[in-house]
């Protein structure tokens, strides 16, 4: 194997600068060259991307990257979305990402002092991600011949909502690291007011990214992959929902600012999660959990990314713990809105908590005792359900927050309860769902109240705490009513289920460019309404790879969803057929989640 | 001022401590009901077939031992060395296929793996021809 000239002396620049940027500033030399040489970089970086691009495009299968992932059958879109399917090329595009934030960062913000600091701490990063990259994950490898085709891009990956899945997590990850370097840069300096507007918008953006990267793989693993379900509990799952926790927990402590309290705390979630997000990289990409999910493991990745990980934990805690007592760490006042955020803070935390030692119990237990274990779903449902409630019944007693309690409050809560019981005996509804939908009653009011009242509220934060009780309702809704059912079934029979009747109408096959597929056809009428539905298998040209399309029907209130299984001699068919509940509820709840956040911050900048 | 200071600390270490213990009280009682063995067949058939317990079962799918008849399944994982007959009723994942990984969870049944879930892995390095030559 040989290295491609251009490609790897791009890189080699672009690390050999950042080691410049990194050391001016630290030597206090020639800072505002610095910023001109951070310019430069990005250029460098994007020429590398536009390189590896124009080779994907150009079939040049010489270069090993290309080869693995792309084909001359593959349409051109997914050539071009090829360069970061695969771990070297996504590698690269997150590191041009990071420049990209430093670049912006130098255009925008006016405080010299903050964006030196932010710009040294992002070179330091990519530094050591450009020297990773360069020796243990090489996208300019090639071979010293020219194979005539290539491999083909994996057919899983074929997908619009996968081409934007994995960078969408990338980019959440690169910007807690912006979100970092901010945070480092005020330990040193000063956290004033501008710094903390900077801190609020980029923590904001870094969360939606993460959010949105988060929800694309599940709705993946539900439409596409056909699991049947949108959320696993598998380490590779966890591992993404670590640093979202610990940056929803930062997110919130950033009002702890207007009061001076607990600085040295907000600082720790800071860099917590940013450390956390650099663990994932490591957790996934060294395969040393057992997971559904396997991605290209290689041990040399996963030691050098160990190290990686330990030489920013040890960096970034060496400067917290030097540089902590400028930092306020007074407690806020009980019964205070700062010290109702702290209770938050310390759910999340427990909640974080609960995952991390679900996702890592296993490694230990595997060093120590040897032996692979497993973790089930019900660990965590178990945990996370009462401590999401209690972080519910937090926020929305923040809403009537400095409110007097009197026996009134004692009166309607003795009445829900009542109504609970009664609700209970005639419908068989549970607790958790009541308790959902009291919530969500009880913010929708609040909201209504305010709209009436016209005052002028931050609308984007109850949307937000609105959409977290609503998602959480349409969680346990599903949970609770979801059936399923295996079958076998001829073309042209019909079967009975819970209250729809499912038709076979038929099976036609289809070609397609790259690949031949089977369709079935069916039919689905529940309650007078039909609905038509096609489930199919396709088998990849190259390669020979199947997968299958499962066949969706999505309602607001409930999916239908039917996975076409073997045929047997007799010409029938065996099918998976299931009626999820609230599966389009859990969508539109985290999407008005996500918006409620983006909302927020564009408000915030045009301040 | 200051005793309410420390009694206020002394609250709160209070809170902290309880609290702490009943993470850690309600953590190690949910891993005690959820832990399932992740075991390979040489480790199930040393262990003389002796597993009351549910457990997963990780290996290959053998070349040429799937059957199928109606929704029962019946299919030979293996780790190379040792090897186990697993039986299931229902639809298999997509991705499911010879000399490929699987992942079944259940519990044995004499000598065989009774299998209530299966799940294929899916694999970012999808490779038709092995590499051998890099």
């Amino acid at each position: 194997m040989q290295f491609d000239f251009f490609g790897n002396a791009l890189l080699a620049l672009s690390t050999l600068l950042y080691g410049v940027v990194f050391s001016s500033v630290v030597l206090n030399k020639n800072r505002s060259a610095s910023v001109k040489l951070m310019h430069a970089t990005t250029g460098i970086l994007a020429i590398c991307i536009i390189y590896l691009s124009y080779q994907f495009l150009t079939d040049n299968f010489q270069f090993l990257y290309v080869f693995e992932n792309s084909n001359t059958l593959l349409p051109v879109f997914y050539k071009f979305s090829a360069l970061w399917s695969a771990h070297e090329g996504s590698f690269l595009l997150m590191i041009f990402m990071l420049a990209l934030c430093g670049s912006i960062n130098s255009v925008i913000i006016k405080n010299d002092r903050d964006l030196q600091f932010s710009n040294a701490v992002l070179s330091f990063i990519a530094f050591f991600y450009l020297v990773f990259l360069s020796l243990t994950s090489n996208p300019f490898q090639v071979f010293p011949y020219l194979p005539a085709n290539g491999v083909d891009l994996n057919p899983l990956l074929q997908d619009p909502l996968l081409i934007i899945h994995p960078p969408m997590l990338f980019f959440g990850y690169v910007f807690y690291a912006v979100v970092f370097s901010f945070v480092i840069s005020g330990i040193f300096n000063k956290f004033n007011e501008g710094l903390i507007q900077i801190l609020k918008v980029w923590s904001g953006i870094a969360w939606a990214t993460l959010s949105v990267g988060i929800l694309l793989g599940s709705m993946w693993a539900y439409y596409e992959l056909g699991w049947g379900g949108y959320w696993f509990w598998d380490p590779v799952e966890n591992v993404a929902l670590l640093p979202w926790l610990a940056g929803t927990a930062f997110t919130h402590s950033l009002i702890f600012h207007k009061n001076k309290v607990l600085m040295s705390w907000m600082v720790f979630l800071g860099i917590l999660a940013f450390l956390l997000s650099v663990m994932g990289s490591f957790i996934v990409r060294s395969g040393i959990i057992n997971s559904v999910h396997a991605f290209a493991s290689d041990p040399s990745r996963g030691v050098f990314l160990l190290s990686l990980f330990g030489l920013f934990s040890l960096a970034s805690f060496a400067i917290f713990f030097w540089k902590s007592e400028k930092l306020s760490s007074a407690w806020p006042k009980i019964n205070s809105k700062s010290y109702l955020i702290l209770l938050n803070n310390i759910i999340l935390m427990t909640i974080l908590v609960v995952v991390f030692i679900g996702t890592l119990y296993p490694i230990f237990n595997e060093i120590w005792y040897g032996q692979k274990i497993s973790i089930g779903p019900n660990y965590y449902s178990d945990l996370i359900t009462p401590l999401v409630f209690l972080l519910i019944l937090v926020f929305t007693y923040e809403q009537f927050f400095k409110q007097k309690f009197n026996y009134k409050y004692f009166l309607i809560i003795i009445l829900l309860f009542a109504a609970y019981l009664v609700l209970h005996l005639f419908y068989e509804i549970s607790f958790g769902l009541f308790a959902g939908y009291l919530f969500l009653g009880i913010l929708l009011m609040r909201l209504g109240f305010f709209v009436y009242a016209k005052k002028p509220i931050a609308a984007h934060k109850i949307a937000g705490h609105l959409s977290v009780v609503a998602l959480t309702t349409a969680i346990l809704f599903n949970y609770e009513y979801s059936q399923k059912v295996d079958l076998v079934l001829k073309p042209n029979d019909s079967i009975q289920f819970m209250d729809t009747e499912i038709e076979f109408l038929g099976i036609e096959i289809v070609a397609d460019q790259n690949f031949d597929s089977v369709v079935g056809n069916f039919q689905i009428t529940s309650n007078d309404n039909v609905y038509q539905l096609a489930s199919e298998k396709r088998v990849y040209k190259i390669g020979g790879v199947i997968t299958s399309e499962t066949g969706i029907k999505s309602l607001i209130n409930r999916d239908f969803l039917i996975v076409l299984g073997d045929r047997f001699n007799d010409g029938s068919w065996s099918l998976r057929y299931s009626i999820k509940y609230g599966i389009m509820l859990i969508w539109l709840s985290s999407i008005s989640l996500i918006l409620s956040m983006l909302y927020g911050v564009v408000r915030r900048y045009e301040q | 001022m200051i005793r309410k200071n420390r009694l206020n600390k002394i609250y709160l270490l209070g809170f902290f401590l309880i609290a702490t213990i009943s993470i850690v009280y309600f953590v190690l009682k949910a891993l005690d009901k959820n832990i399932d063995l992740y075991l390979t067949p040489t480790d199930v058939i040393e262990s003389n077939y002796e597993m009351n317990n549910q457990f997963k079962l990780g290996g290959m799918v053998k070349e040429g031992s799937v059957k199928k008849t109606d929704l029962e399944v019946e299919f030979i994982v293996t780790d190379f060395n040792e090897e186990i007959l697993i039986s299931y009723q229902g639809i298999l994942p997509n991705l499911f296929k010879e000399n490929s990984g699987v992942v079944a969870s259940g519990s044995l049944d004499g000598n065989i793996f009774k299998a209530k879930e299966i799940l294929a892995k899916h694999d970012e390095n999808y490779m038709p021809v092995k590499l051998e030559e890099k």
